[in-house]
């Protein structure tokens, strides 16, 4: 599965890496606007559309008809988008949470630990979310109609966000439903078992798949 | 040790209104077997049930001896080098970038070997993919899957966008290939031209339905064109006819040579003419339909 996922990372870093700009551009944003967090938490978010996009490019392309006679499985073809959501998002909430902190150690604010590691919980939660409600539609569909699931999942999400009245994390916000730490964790582990039965659901969808 | 590359028996595949019914062939190793058949015929939809990307509905198709489609039918792919009409390697790759991938994917790539028909066809190793010709794009292609050394090539239109001298290479490479007895090559193509030059063994499709699969020469031996009047047809013995084109000057039939009174005037067919009459020449319903699919 190395070359699928050596042609995967080189088309997320030929296609999405302008989005590295946009993160600290936003980390940037974050510590200008001192009232405002949320801004720092953004790049993470963005980590959920590079599986979407390469696999639009492999549509363009028609590299999922010339993968079938390559020597790898339907289920390795799923299996390397997953891992490729997981290898962006990761470091892109490293870098969420350090830019964070960056936005602290700047405009001298306190930061909570424990509030801030269930932030981080929360912020992974939403990014293995957001694939998992995406992909199986995108491996069921192709790329053109499993954009309409892409637009559902990021509308849900504002809002859900707007919902909650979060304006600001690791930092109390004007009047937030607060989110108790636990719950932050549960969430995550609930987002972990999604993106589980997503990825196989992915597969039974795509094994099925005719070209 | 399985002597065919290739074993197809009793073929069904419905994809909408398409259907491939009972379809069988056997391609031996030490071979070429060229596909012929006209857009929509099903010659792509026969190469993805081999190379088990389509779940066929019934039959069986053996490919080096495995059952496509099967649990280990991934390590046969290791051996089989495809050819795609559309070579679907992403734009913004490069031949180097393609190298790369293609290292980490076949266990026998041979980087050299890769090198050399990269220079060989002179396609340069840096430059974008989307930038390349039709062309170059199938020539590496053909590199691609030549460079993990397999046994069995499966090439689709691979000749098509190709300028005759390039055709003239590549057509004599798939013929090199099949030196090695351990090798075979299934080749579609709607240049019948390429296919009278390399192959072994023809195989018609029409309509999802296989026509005829023959040796190329004993093929070319059996059937012959008689041109004569109208009315000197109806003489002829039952079955000797396999498909006529009438015109107001006479009538040209596609005869087989055993069936026919010796001395009859009968001139060589080749396999674009013993093709069209077999389409076309069967019948005024038959062609009409075929037409109207053809010009659709």
């Amino acid at each position: 599965m190395k070359g699928l996922l050596i042609k995967d990372l080189y088309m997320a870093f030929r296609h999405c890496g302008v989005l590295l700009v946009i993160a600290l551009v936003f980390i940037g944003v974050s510590i200008a606007d001192a009232d405002n967090a949320l801004f720092a938490f953004f790049p993470a978010l963005f980590a959920g559309v590079v599986p979407l996009t390469v696999m639009s490019c492999d549509e363009q392309c028609k590299w999922n008809e010339y993968a079938d006679g390559l020597p790898y499985s339907r289920a390795q073809m799923v299996s390397v988008k997953y891992i490729l959501g997981l290898l962006c998002f990761v470091p892109l909430c490293i870098l969420s949470v350090a830019g964070f902190m960056l936005r602290a150690a700047v405009l001298q604010q306190s930061v909570e630990a424990a509030q801030l590691c269930a932030d981080a919980a929360l912020l992974f939660a939403v990014n293995l979310l957001f694939p998992a409600c995406t992909l199986p539609f995108f491996f069921r569909f192709g790329a053109n109609k499993g954009r309409i699931a892409y637009y559902a999942v990021i509308g849900a999400f504002f809002a859900f966000v707007a919902a909650l009245g979060i304006s600001s994390f690791g930092a109390p916000a004007a009047e937030p439903i607060a989110i108790p730490a636990y719950a932050a964790y549960i969430f995550l582990g609930c987002a972990a078992l999604l993106f589980a039965i997503s990825w196989l659901l992915s597969v039974w969808f795509y094994r099925k798949r005719e070209f | 040790m399985n002597e065919n590359a290739i074993e197809i028996h009793d073929l069904t595949k419905k994809r909408g209104k398409f259907s491939i019914q009972d379809l069988s062939l056997t391609l031996p190793k030490g071979c070429i077997m060229g596909l012929v058949g006209e857009n929509g015929a099903g010659k792509t939809t026969l190469i993805r049930l081999i190379l088990g990307a389509l779940q066929k509905d019934g039959g069986s198709i053996a490919v080096l001896g495995r059952e496509s489609g099967g649990k280990d039918f991934r390590s046969v792919k290791e051996d089989i080098g495809v050819v795609p009409d559309e070579i679907g390697f992403p734009y913004s790759m490069n031949a180097k970038l393609v190298g790369s991938v293609m290292r980490r994917t076949y266990k026998k790539w041979d980087e050299a070997l890769y090198e050399k028909y990269l220079a060989d066809m002179s396609l340069p190793a840096s430059q974008p993919f989307k930038d390349y010709s039709r062309g170059m794009k199938m020539k590496l292609g053909i590199a691609v899957a030549l460079s993990h050394r397999p046994q069995l090539l499966i090439l689709d239109e691979a000749t098509n966008g190709l300028d005759p001298v390039a055709r003239d290479e590549a057509v004599t490479a798939f013929g090199e290939f099949t030196r090695d007895e351990g090798h075979a090559v299934l080749i579609s193509s709607h240049i019948v031209g390429d296919l009278e030059k390399i192959c072994d063994y023809i195989a018609f499709l029409h309509k999802g339905k296989l026509l005829l699969c023959e040796e190329k020469d004993a093929l070319l031996e059996k059937y012959g064109v008689l041109r004569c009047p109208k009315e000197s047809l109806a003489g002829l013995p039952e079955g000797a006819v396999a498909g006529k084109r009438e015109s107001p000057y006479g009538v040209e039939a596609l005869v087989r040579r055993d069936l026919l009174p010796e001395g009859m005037p009968v001139s060589n067919v080749s396999l674009e003419e013993l093709f069209v009459f077999m389409v076309k020449g069967n019948g005024a319903a038959e062609t009409a339909s075929f037409e109207e699919d053809f010009f659709a």
